[in-house]
């Protein structure tokens, strides 16, 4: 009897854990369902990275809802041709290096940084300093929303002429005069708000050559104009001739 | 007593004449084609308020009927203790010529046709390209002579080119020397003046009466600096690229057969406002202030580089400064 009762219970416990397995299976199969579903969210707007062409850290460094500079300029302009290429000064204000460069650890090696994984945003041609420089010359390594002086004080972004005035002082004295620079509006009140980098790539300074505007139209001559010129005036010349010639044996 | 009089009824008389005029202001005078309002307008120098505002008020008109815009031309004094200068950096410039079209849009000045592009086409900023060379004294096409005895640097005008058209300026081993009115302080233009249609401003702008002008070209010939140009034909200016803010003696439309040129946007300058060619300047080139005050722009300029004026040994003065870094 024990026997038996031990053996219908073994037999019951048998099958509760067949049904079990079962509601497990179900289980599993709804959390499949639900990961898989997820999964085709987290793929829902493939395009933009079809777009892009990039992996997903380029526009979303700290993870995904959160944008970084790059995604940003990505939602604004709906591409990110000639993102890097901006000229990063007061057009591209500071305090959002920090977003990405928090996590790195600075590197002062000169390095070609266009072949960086992650890194749409530096990959402009630099041509400044003929060489000698890289970006911790003027970038602060400790804070990359800021900029750097020679003597190691830390100043904003927009007070870039400073920095700029450690290698070029008798350009930047000009700036103060305002003999170097563009100044527009009212002559007594031009506005001032102009600062080297809003003018000057600072990764790229010297200005590159423009289209001019067309020429002035040259007047007509008389040899563009009237067909056979130089044959008649050939006849007038020596039809004149003839006539002093004439006169004179008169 | 008797002279005093007599100056009286003359004075009595002339101004009965015009009072009398006015009724038949309208009416045009047949082969000149000018109304007779026009004919007997007086010289702007000696007009009054009063005066200014009818032929303002006339042209106006005139500008409604024949061009369709509303303009409005302004008669604005100059300030007193302001004498303008100019200066302009020849190492920066890059001849791109921004400035001689945002000229010729500020200043209504005639079009080229597109029918007949060559007539009437009218700039007055003319940008000059030279050839960077040695000067070598002694070598034969290689150094300088001039009447003015032996110059061993320097420019030579005869051979600037201002056609130029490459793909991109600017070009290697050139430079680029724009040249427009230079604001003398001795004009040789308003001596030779039979009219006196030109005269200096007391803010040191050389004007010219477009009613007064009577197209001799005397001034074209007596003008060191090709500064001055003449309107061979009826201005042609689209519609819509018509400025309609302008002044008696600058940028209102001109007519055929008068001379015009640079005010340094007497309409713009006067409000206190830099001329056009100096806010169009890509390169920051073009640098303009009162020559009064020691903390403008230009004497800054006139302080600190070294400077020098176009054809200095003719002793015309010009407000007009190039300099260099």
């Amino acid at each position: 009897m024990e026997a038996g009762s031990d053996n219908q219970i073994l037999q019951k416990a048998l099958q509760e854990i067949e049904r079990m397995k079962e509601v497990s299976v179900a289980k599993g199969l709804v959390i499949l369902v639900i990961l898989l579903s997820m999964f085709s969210i987290a793929h829902a707007k493939p395009e933009f990275a079809e777009k892009t062409g990039e992996s997903c850290t380029v526009c979303h460094p700290n993870g995904p809802p959160e944008l970084g500079p790059a995604g940003e300029y990505f939602k604004e302009h709906g591409t990110l041709e000639g993102y890097g290429e901006l000229p990063q000064g007061k057009a591209e204000p500071g305090g959002r290096c920090n977003v990405c460069h928090a996590q790195f650890k600075p590197n002062p090696v000169p390095r070609d940084l266009s072949a960086a994984p992650q890194e749409p945003n530096h990959r402009f041609k630099f041509n400044h300093g003929g060489g000698r420089f890289w970006c911790l010359t003027c970038h602060n390594p400790v804070n990359r929303d800021t900029l750097r002086l020679f003597n190691g004080s830390e100043i904003p972004f927009e007070d870039a002429p400073l920095l700029c005035s450690q290698c070029h002082g008798t350009i930047y004295e000009d700036w103060k005069e305002h003999i170097h620079g563009r100044w527009v509006g009212n002559i007594t009140n031009p506005k001032p708000d102009v600062i080297c980098t809003d003018c000057h790539n600072p990764h790229d300074p010297a200005f590159k050559p423009i289209e001019p505007e067309k020429p002035p139209e040259k007047p007509p001559v008389p040899w563009d104009e009237i067909p056979n010129y130089p044959i008649y005036s050939f006849l007038v010349l020596a039809l004149s001739l003839l006539l002093a010639v004439y006169a004179a044996w008169r | 007593m008797v002279d005093e009089s007599r100056r009286d009824f003359l004075k009595k008389a002339a101004a009965g004449a015009t009072a009398a005029v006015i009724p038949f202001a309208n009416v045009r005078i047949p082969v000149i084609d000018v109304t007779l309002e026009e004919f007997l307008q007086k010289h702007y120098k000696e007009m009054s308020e009063e005066e200014k505002q009818r032929v303002i008020e006339r042209l106006k008109k005139e500008y409604r009927e024949k061009y369709g815009i509303d303009a409005t031309i302004k008669t604005t004094p100059p300030k007193e203790g302001v004498v303008w200068g100019y200066a302009l950096n020849i190492q920066k410039c890059i001849g791109c010529r921004r400035c001689v079209y945002a000229c010729v849009r500020e200043n209504n000045q005639s079009r080229a046709n597109p029918k007949e592009p060559w007539r009437g086409e009218i700039q007055w900023i003319r940008v000059l390209e030279f050839e960077k060379f040695e000067i070598h004294p002694g070598e034969k096409g290689k150094d300088f002579r001039t009447k003015f005895g032996e110059v061993l640097a320097g420019i030579n005008l005869e051979e600037s080119e201002h056609y130029y058209h490459p793909e991109k300026v600017p070009e290697k081993d050139k430079f680029y020397m724009p040249i427009q009115c230079q604001q003398c302080e001795r004009p040789p233009c308003v001596k030779v003046c039979p009219t006196k249609a030109t005269w200096k401003e007391p803010d040191g702008i050389i004007v010219v009466d477009y009613n007064w002008c009577i197209g001799c070209r005397f001034c074209i010939a007596a003008c060191p600096y090709w500064a001055r140009r003449f309107n061979w034909s009826d201005p042609y200016i689209p519609r819509e690229e018509i400025n309609p803010k302008m002044h008696y003696l600058g940028n209102r439309i001109r007519m055929r057969g008068v001379v015009e040129k640079c005010t340094f946007c007497i309409q713009r300058t006067r409000e206190g406002r830099y001329p056009a060619c100096v806010e169009a300047c890509p390169v920051g080139a073009r640098k303009f202030g009162n020559l009064l005050d020691p903390e403008s722009d230009v004497r800054k300029v006139l302080e600190k580089k070294r400077v020098f004026r176009l054809k200095e040994e003719l002793g015309t003065q010009p407000k007009f400064f190039y300099f260099m870094d």
